[in-house]
């Protein structure tokens, strides 16, 4: 009779045997048919799923939340920002800061901050550094 | 399957990976919460966002088994049964994937939430993948490895030496800027030898031709070097 270590054993012997034998499975099947394979996977492929990802979770959102309020306020950042925003949209713009905001290294927060501001601003008479500069330690 | 359950396992997999690898919790997390801003505008979106994340609960399943494991002795025994290629990817590119830092992390997020996904490229990489094997060499496609490393196929033939190779038009512009820039994300990688292989799709048979290329330098192209093949 087996033991129970020895049965814990088999059964990893077993379940990493069938992953590793799904994940060739996975890609024999993307060689076959491409980007289609995910049909053979999951039927509702072209259904509303990505549109409804986070639906359960988006108004729990404070960071967010808190980064909307931000750039709709009267804050002189805030106030730059929207006049250098045009008329692009700022729920873009706070979702990709929101994003950035998650970074943990302040230097590279800071930078991707920049670049979120270069991509999104129309003009800006001042250095975008700075301005992510001051957004950052704002928010 | 339908979609929603692939939401319900990868929660699953943050919840297991927390306890096993808080690193990887932390990736699939992030994955899960952005997910949402994914544009499902071009065509391609919706297949390519689900085999992306196919892939990761697939690769993220490997993983922690292999994680779990008591010993490294038993770790490493798990890497022997898989081919160069897979041992390449679950034992040394993945696990910088899961630990890259948050920067690099970016920008394949912003890739994929642009929607960067290139149909006619994807079916060109797939025709090379399928000659390589043909002709028994072998390949490994992975998506985290096309948006973040740069790198369309992981290939290898006799000597068993996996090679990151990257596939683009001859025609696009800024092609020796492309290089530089495929060079860097390599190196930033440490991945220590790639191939950067360009086509001219007015030309015939160019797929055998990258095909050959690509089979003689997995064998022979030496360490440290990035070839730009047009």
């Amino acid at each position: 009779m087996v033991n129970q270590q020895e049965m814990n054993s088999i059964t990893q012997v077993d379940e990493f045997a069938e992953i590793l034998a799904a994940a060739r499975r996975m890609q024999q099947d993307w060689l076959e048919y491409g980007l289609n394979f995910v049909h053979l996977y999951v039927e509702d492929v072209d259904g509303d799923w990505l549109e409804t990802w986070g639906n359960d979770e988006i108004l729990g959102n404070s960071l967010l939340g808190s980064i909307k309020e931000f750039l709709v306020s009267n804050d002189n950042v805030a106030v730059k920002i929207r006049y250098c925003l045009g008329d692009r949209s700022l729920f873009d713009l706070a979702i990709n800061l929101e994003e950035c905001l998650r970074i943990t290294r302040e230097d590279e927060k800071t930078s991707a901050v920049r670049d979120i501001l270069a991509r999104h601003l129309l003009t800006c008479d001042i250095e975008l550094l700075d301005l992510a500069n001051s957004l950052v330690e704002k928010l | 399957m339908q979609a929603k359950e692939i939401k319900d396992k990868l929660k699953l997999l943050i919840e297991q990976a927390s306890a096993i690898d808080p690193q990887l919790s932390k990736r699939l997390d992030e994955i899960n919460r952005w997910i949402k801003y994914i544009r499902p505008g071009s065509l391609t979106a919706k297949p390519f966002v689900l085999a992306f994340l196919l892939e990761v609960i697939t690769d993220s399943t490997i993983w922690l088994i292999i994680q779990s494991l008591p010993s490294e002795a038993a770790r490493q025994a798990k890497f022997n049964q898989m081919t160069p290629n897979e041992s390449y990817w679950y034992s040394y590119l993945f696990p910088k994937w899961i630990n890259s830092t948050d920067a690099k992390f970016y920008i394949w997020k912003k890739k994929m939430m642009a929607g960067e996904f290139n149909q006619f490229d994807g079916d060109i990489i797939k025709s090379i993948a399928q000659d390589i094997e043909r002709r028994e060499g072998k390949i490994w496609q992975r998506y985290i490895a096309d948006l973040s490393m740069a790198t369309d196929l992981i290939v290898s033939n006799h000597q068993q030496k996996p090679l990151c190779i990257q596939v683009t038009s001859v025609s696009e512009e800024f092609h020796e800027q492309k290089y530089e820039k495929w060079q860097n994300a390599l190196q930033l990688w440490e991945i220590d030898r790639g191939l950067f292989l360009s086509y001219n799709p007015g030309e015939s048979d160019f797929i055998n031709q990258l095909v050959n290329v690509a089979l003689y330098n997995s064998d022979h192209l030496a360490e440290g070097k990035y070839l730009n093949f047009s």
